[in-house]
């Protein structure tokens, strides 16, 4: 299984660095939540799609855990600021402490560079690991620009719905197009290819984000969306119409009642349509796409009340 | 992607019974005023089909953003 081998390039490489074991044990705890690659039951992670991305690009595994390991090192850190720039409840913050959860998502950022540093050692050549390190470093700069966007607006800022899907894609789009690339680097160095790897990445990280701000949407009890009038799509589409200002009117059934939540989804369905069509054009580049598809419809399957797969 | 025409087809479904029924018994004709690329109208032909069976349009979190 995967997930263990891009554990235990994490461990090796948290262990190798020098640091001190009260230090490790922090670091690994972004990595270790519910859900995320060094939980006993990982969901969906960014180590997957790098993996499914290299197995399609017909890269060698050991490679692809690596690279998996440092997009994972490179997510869990932006997580973390996520949580602090959101405001979010963190039980990672609240044990670890504002400094120290900081200095830790820090290091998580340096531990992803190390770990692209070093694929020399599982046969990437010398030659081309700037290029993995220069994609890195372009799309985490990428995801801080949608970021910034995201934390400079809300729903009553004048914002399109064209807008707020250009954030999410900057903002989420960017590090699962990262981690495709980065995966497929490992099996091919085809510009042309690799552009499509990429704007799969994109177009499949912009509907997770879609479908989870349509998720949260819903949810009054343990998402900030509704009460910081979030520039999400389905809160924009309710605003827009009904020019609201106050945080206090925006109910969960109104906004359902008032169609959002189903062109949040149809803007979902789309993006799914064009992950699908690439997929297709990667096959006829001669990629084996199994892969790729298999996590397509993994989300498929996982989502929107059992939404049928074509 | 531009967004306006999903946006005018669906603030329509849920303004205009009629268009809605014409919608979930003919997306083809009822789209037909509306300039959609064809993966606009594959999915809002979905969508009139889950209108059409009474089924909700909800999501679990997802992947990554947990």
């Amino acid at each position: 299984m995967f997930a263990r081998e891009v554990e235990h390039e994490l461990q090796d490489f948290l262990d190798g660095a020098g640091l001190s074991a009260p230090f490790v044990n922090l670091v690994r705890q972004p990595l270790s939540s519910p859900g995320k690659i060094l939980s006993s039951s990982p969901t969906i992670t960014w180590a997957e799609l790098v993996v499914a991305a290299s197995d399609t690009a017909r890269g060698n595994r050991s490679a692809a855990a690596r690279v998996a390991a440092a997009v994972e090192a490179l997510a869990a850190a932006l997580d973390v600021l996520d949580e602090i720039e959101d405001g979010d409840q963190s039980s990672f913050v609240e044990t670890a402490g504002l400094p120290r959860a900081l200095n830790s998502s820090t290091a998580l950022i340096f531990l992803a560079q190390h770990i692209i540093a070093e694929l020399r050692l599982v046969g990437i050549a010398p030659a081309r690991i700037v290029d993995f390190s220069e994609a890195m470093s372009r799309f985490g700069l990428a995801a801080t620009s949608g970021q910034h966007q995201d934390l400079s607006v809300n729903a009553t800022s004048g914002i399109s719905l064209d807008d707020a899907l250009q954030i999410s894609g900057e903002k989420s789009g960017s590090l699962a197009a990262c981690a495709c690339l980065l995966g497929a680097m490992v099996g091919t160095s085809d510009p042309q290819v690799l552009q499509l790897y990429e704007s799969f990445g994109r177009h499949y990280g912009t509907m997770l984000q879609l479908a989870n701000d349509l998720h949260d949407a819903q949810d009054v009890d343990t998402k900030s969306d509704l009460r910081k009038l979030k520039a999400t799509l389905p809160i924009l589409f309710y605003v827009h119409q009904h020019h609201i200002t106050d945080p206090g009117a925006l109910q969960p059934v109104d906004i359902r009642a008032s169609g959002a939540l189903h062109f949040t989804w149809t803007v979902v369905e789309v993006q799914r349509k064009r992950c699908r069509e690439i997929v297709q054009e990667l096959e006829c580049h001669g990629q084996a796409t199994e892969p790729l598809q298999l996590v397509l419809n993994k989300h498929s399957s996982q989502r929107h009340n059992g939404d049928d797969e074509e | 992607m531009e967004l306006q025409n999903i946006e005018a087809v669906v603030r329509r479904l849920f303004s205009d019974n009629e268009f809605r029924s014409t919608a979930i018994a003919n997306p083809e004709a009822a789209f037909a005023a509306f300039d959609l690329r064809s993966d606009e109208q594959d999915a809002l032909t979905k969508l009139c089909a889950r209108l059409a069976n009474g089924e909700e349009v909800g999501a679990s979190p997802m992947g990554f953003w947990v």
